[in-house]
């Protein structure tokens, strides 16, 4: 039986920052949750907020954000309600998060065992059985001699290797929710595959629950059970991986896809216009000035999020005019279950 | 093993950069002009007189032949007699190079304590109104003159509350410690404005780093999050800028050593210089490339045991 409680609940959320006197509406009005073993993914342009709300979940914003309204229930505890005591307990036990660039993300000084014996702190292990942790996790992560390995320090390991150490680290705390922001991007295409089935295969054994950020629908869709998409801040569509993939009922979402290289199409497609700054947002949909199907109403009113089919939501006033389109995978064809 | 190799390698290295040091200090202080036996008897003695002093001394041989005794003596550790204090050198230079030494050592102390507390917690504490104060005392503490500085702590702490001795360093240890308090605060408040300033950048700049987000989200103590993440790694730079200080410390100091009459280098080798006193000039500048060479030397290795990223070689 599958724990069919929700491990994280996000609602409402809405993130702002204020830079030069600008009020930057970087998140808004995100409501999502995430089960045990259950993958999310967060896929859209670089600024659109994934990351923001990644950062709020482990409450590692910056001093100028603030968050006006929402909530973040981890667990039935209210995250943004959390003592510094509370949150030294939450954060890497509870929700461990993994960066993008490991270079930078662990500390250019302190060996890996030294990095990785912090998440240790607190717990009762001996010496030894720290240790023998250490080297077991290396090893599950795939990292070749970990006894050797575990003493060096993070610019001596190759680029996949330094991945490997970094969630190696984060695994150490025994997370149960895994946040993964963008874990792919700084590597090359091979490599990025082994760290996606490693992410994969941790995510069954370990029964984490994921939320993976990236801009790659490819990478969400080997991953994730269910995704977002976010533009400007705004979750437009929100549903599970395949039917995403195959019937977007949102503009951007059919932007995405159809950006995808499939070696059959000549060229590529790219969605015309580029993202609107934050502190200046167009009226109405956020979208409006980039789709395809804008019409006058979309420059006036932001679209609300609607069911379109029972748990596929999206943020469009014509989402019904989505209907048929196909995306890159043919669910009649290979079935849905 | 690597250490011990390269610490070979490098000594090795120093004996051309001593050598030509050798050479051009010895030139130098001969290019200075005046004649020392004629400074040291005055305007009024007789010619006969000054060629006697010049030959005691040796000045009326042939000047290769002068630097090869200067360079053979050196080599047994004897740099000469000095012409004013009548004292072999080594023993004078020993003497107040133990004087030097001491202030430089009680100011890294003091330095030390001071920038990192204050740097650290301005950098922290970046915009708010502590760190604008921390801020105007590394700046004040940059642009003050030390002659001030130190005429002010010696006015307030010896003359007035009469906690410290108001001039020399007394016969013993306690007492040649006691003396150093004022000289070394009066330096260290130069030096630590320098520190200050570097370790506030550095640890703004390091407090916004993805290593210390990623240490947060690892649910570490505020403690350790500052001594091994922020400080630790704030340390390296700083590391470079108090060595270079402590090499111009130990060339003592004439304002400090002549506000605190200290017996240190830095009036040594003045007065040296003025009466002409070649081996004592000589001896002086020769032990500061010698201790030159030795800091940088320390300063390297002890970079490369902070930061693993720097391979000696």
């Amino acid at each position: 039986m599958k724990d069919e409680r929700n491990l994280l609940e996000v609602e409402g959320l809405c993130i702002h920052f204020e830079t030069n006197g600008y009020d930057v509406q970087a998140v808004q009005d995100v409501t999502f949750s995430i089960k045990k073993g259950e993958a999310m993914g967060f896929v859209g342009e670089s600024g659109c907020g994934k990351s923001t709300t990644s950062r709020a979940i482990i409450r590692l914003l910056a001093k100028n954000a603030n968050i006006p309204a929402g909530k973040i229930i981890y667990k039935d505890q209210d995250v943004l309600k959390m003592s510094q005591d509370e949150l030294r307990k939450y954060r890497g036990k509870e929700v461990g998060m993994i960066f993008q660039e490991p270079m930078t993300a662990l500390n250019p000084v302190l060996t890996i065992r030294t990095q990785m014996y912090e998440q240790f702190r607190g717990k009762d292990m001996s010496k030894e059985e720290k240790e023998k942790r250490a080297i077991e996790l290396l090893r599950l992560v795939g990292i070749p001699s970990p006894e050797k390995r575990l003493d060096e320090y993070i610019h001596q390991f190759s680029g996949g290797m330094r991945q490997r150490a970094m969630i190696a680290i984060v695994l150490a705390g025994e997370p149960k929710l895994l946040i993964a922001d963008e874990p792919t991007t700084a590597l090359d295409v091979t490599i990025q595959d082994q760290i996606i089935k490693l992410i994969n295969n941790l995510r069954e054994e370990l029964d984490m629950g994921v939320l993976l950020i990236t801009h790659d629908l490819g990478v969400i869709s080997q991953v994730c059970d269910k995704v977002a998409v976010m533009y400007a801040g705004f979750f437009v569509e929100e549903t599970d991986t395949l039917t995403l993939m195959a019937h977007p009922m949102h503009p951007y979402t059919k932007g995405l896809i159809d950006a995808i290289p499939n070696g059959m199409t000549e060229e590529l497609k790219p969605i015309p216009g580029n993202t609107p700054s934050l502190i200046d947002l167009p009226n109405g949909c956020p979208f409006s000035p980039r789709c395809f199907m804008c019409e006058e109403i979309c420059t006036k009113e932001i679209p609300p999020m609607v069911e379109v089919d029972p748990g596929h939501f999206s943020r469009c006033h014509f989402a019904e005019r989505m209907r048929g389109y196909k995306g890159v995978i043919d669910l009649d064809e290979e079935g849905k279950e | 093993m690597d250490v011990l190799n390269y610490v070979i390698k490098r000594i090795l290295q120093m004996i051309p950069v001593f050598l030509i040091a050798t050479i051009i200090v010895f030139a130098l202080v001969r290019a200075i002009p005046g004649d020392p036996a004629r400074v040291m008897l005055g305007d009024r003695a007789s010619q006969e007189a000054v060629d006697l002093l010049r030959h005691k001394m040796g000045l009326d041989k042939s000047i290769p032949e002068q630097f090869w005794i200067f360079f053979k003596d050196m080599l047994h550790l004897d740099f000469g007699t000095s012409m004013k204090y009548k004292l072999p050198v080594g023993e004078l230079l020993i003497s107040r190079l133990a004087c030097t030494a001491l202030l430089a050592l009680v100011t890294v102390v003091f330095t030390v304590i001071i920038s990192f507390i204050l740097g650290y917690v301005a950098g922290m504490k970046k915009g708010s109104f502590i760190d604008l104060i921390i801020r105007f005392y590394a700046l004040f503490g940059l642009s003050a003159p030390s002659f001030w500085i130190g005429l002010v702590l010696l006015d307030f702490f010896a003359l007035k509350l009469k906690l410290f001795p108001v001039s020399g360093w007394g016969e013993t240890m306690g007492q040649h410690l006691k003396a150093m308090v004022l000289p070394a605060l009066t330096s260290a408040i130069y030096v630590s404005g320098i520190l200050i300033r570097n370790l506030r950048s550095n640890v703004i700049d390091i407090s916004k780093s993805d290593y210390v987000d990623f240490a947060i989200s690892k649910g570490i103590s505020p403690a350790r999050l500052s001594i091994f993440h922020v400080v630790r790694n704030a340390l390296i730079p700083a590391t470079t800028l108090l060595s270079l200080r402590v090499a111009v410390m130990l060339s003592g100091s004439v304002v400090l050593e002549t506000v605190f009459t200290l017996p240190g280098l830095g009036n040594l080798l003045v007065n040296s210089i003025y009466s002409r006193d070649y081996p004592v000039v000589q001896g002086v500048v020769m032990m500061f490339v010698v201790l030159v060479m030795l800091i940088n030397l320390i300063t390297d290795i002890l970079y490369s045991l902070l930061d693993p990223r720097v391979k000696l070689q």
